[in-house]
């Protein structure tokens, strides 16, 4: 995804780096749009790039603001949320699964597997997540491989081991199942509103000032019923089969 | 002794990085500018060029230290420019530094006019 900031004069990657490394300093929105904009005014200018004037995006982040900000305990709290939607979602979908085939719900050893891999994936990404950032907005393919990887890693771990280790009833499965998902969305909608968006200046022209495009806005808007959406949309197949 | 590599004006980075902050509230003192003016006056004066990622942290410690009031003013299709002003504190320590300096370059300057002092011989006493 492109980040606009209205700074034609610098290049993209560079103001892009150096937004995210303010952001993880714990530099407000607005002294980040008036820094972006001061490197604009200074571009436009002298008609010089902005790795030429300023150096290093992250080198030059880390002289305006040399106090990196302590690790945000949010982080934590979204990671718990993101794992409740997630056990939420799977055990609505066992559930729906067994009720089309007209079984119990069967926990198998690949199910307690995925479930345990993606509680550590969670606490992996949470603890390494400036260092993900960062090497998301230098290679694009960190995050095909980063959401890619895992992916396939659960999907091969359900089909290879499916003893049964527990079976339980349809109806509590679904019950719980969907009751996780409603904290989970209940949690993310009262989650305090973090916005802080970049906003350049007054007087200089919108200069600083990150555009967000619709796509962006729309997941803002769709994130805390992700888990909710998804998981009805995946039901539909188990369904119909 | 390796210095570091010269500006382009020939003079030791060091050296510069010694008079670049009396130099800008020098340059500030002549009336509001801003950012990429002010490198040109430098650059004019025979400073040599100074690159942003020097001069506008200096300029953000000037605002934090109140020694410089700030306004952005549109520019013409372009992104605007923001003017530093010196505030009365800013003129204050703009005179301390300038006397400061010439001091220092008087001290330094009649140093090194002086014949060179005779040093005690440091050879082995073998």
């Amino acid at each position: 995804m492109k980040i606009d900031t209205n700074t034609p004069h610098v290049e993209d990657e560079w103001s892009q780096a150096f937004l995210l490394e303010l952001r993880l300093r714990g530099v407000d929105g607005r002294r980040i749009g008036a820094a972006l904009a001061e490197v604009e005014a200074h571009c436009a200018e002298s008609g010089e790039s902005a790795r030429s004037a300023f150096g290093e995006p992250e080198a030059y982040a880390a002289d305006l603001a040399p106090a990196p900000a302590p690790a945000s305990p949010d982080l934590t709290r979204d990671a718990a949320t993101l794992v409740l939607g997630l056990a939420g979602m799977l055990l609505t979908l066992a559930a729906v699964g067994a009720w089309s085939s007209g079984t119990e719900v069967e926990l198998t050893t690949g199910f307690l597997a995925v479930s345990a891999l993606a509680v550590l994936g969670t606490v992996l990404v949470v603890r390494l997540a400036d260092l993900l950032l960062r090497a998301v907005v230098k290679h694009w393919w960190v995050a095909v491989v980063c959401g890619g990887v895992p992916l396939a890693l659960f999907v091969a771990v359900l089909v290879t081991w499916r003893e049964t280790v527990v079976s339980a009833p349809v109806l509590p499965s679904l019950v719980v199942g969907v009751a996780l998902l409603a904290v989970h969305t209940a949690l993310t909608l009262r989650g305090p509103d973090l916005a802080d968006p970049v906003v350049g200046p007054e007087g200089a022209g919108g200069t600083g000032t990150m555009r967000e495009d619709s796509v962006s806005r729309g997941l803002d808007r769709v994130g805390p019923w992700l888990f909710p959406v998804l998981t009805a949309v995946m039901a539909i197949p188990l369904l119909l089969l | 002794m390796q210095t570091a590599s010269p500006t382009d004006a020939g003079w030791p980075t060091e050296w510069l990085r010694g008079a670049l902050a009396v130099c800008v509230l020098h340059v500030i003192a002549g009336g509001p500018t801003y950012g990429y003016a002010i490198a040109s006056a430098l650059a004019d004066a025979g400073l040599g060029t100074v690159k942003g990622g020097t001069l506008y942290p200096l300029l953000g410690r000037f605002e934090e230290a109140g020694l410089v009031s700030v306004e952005w003013r549109a520019g013409e299709g372009g992104p605007g420019r923001k003017f530093y002003a010196l505030t009365p504190a800013g003129e204050e320590e703009h005179e301390r530094q300038v006397t400061h300096w010439l001091a220092f370059a008087d001290v330094t300057s009649s140093f090194v006019h002086s014949p060179a002092l005779a040093q005690p011989s440091r050879k082995d006493p073998s």
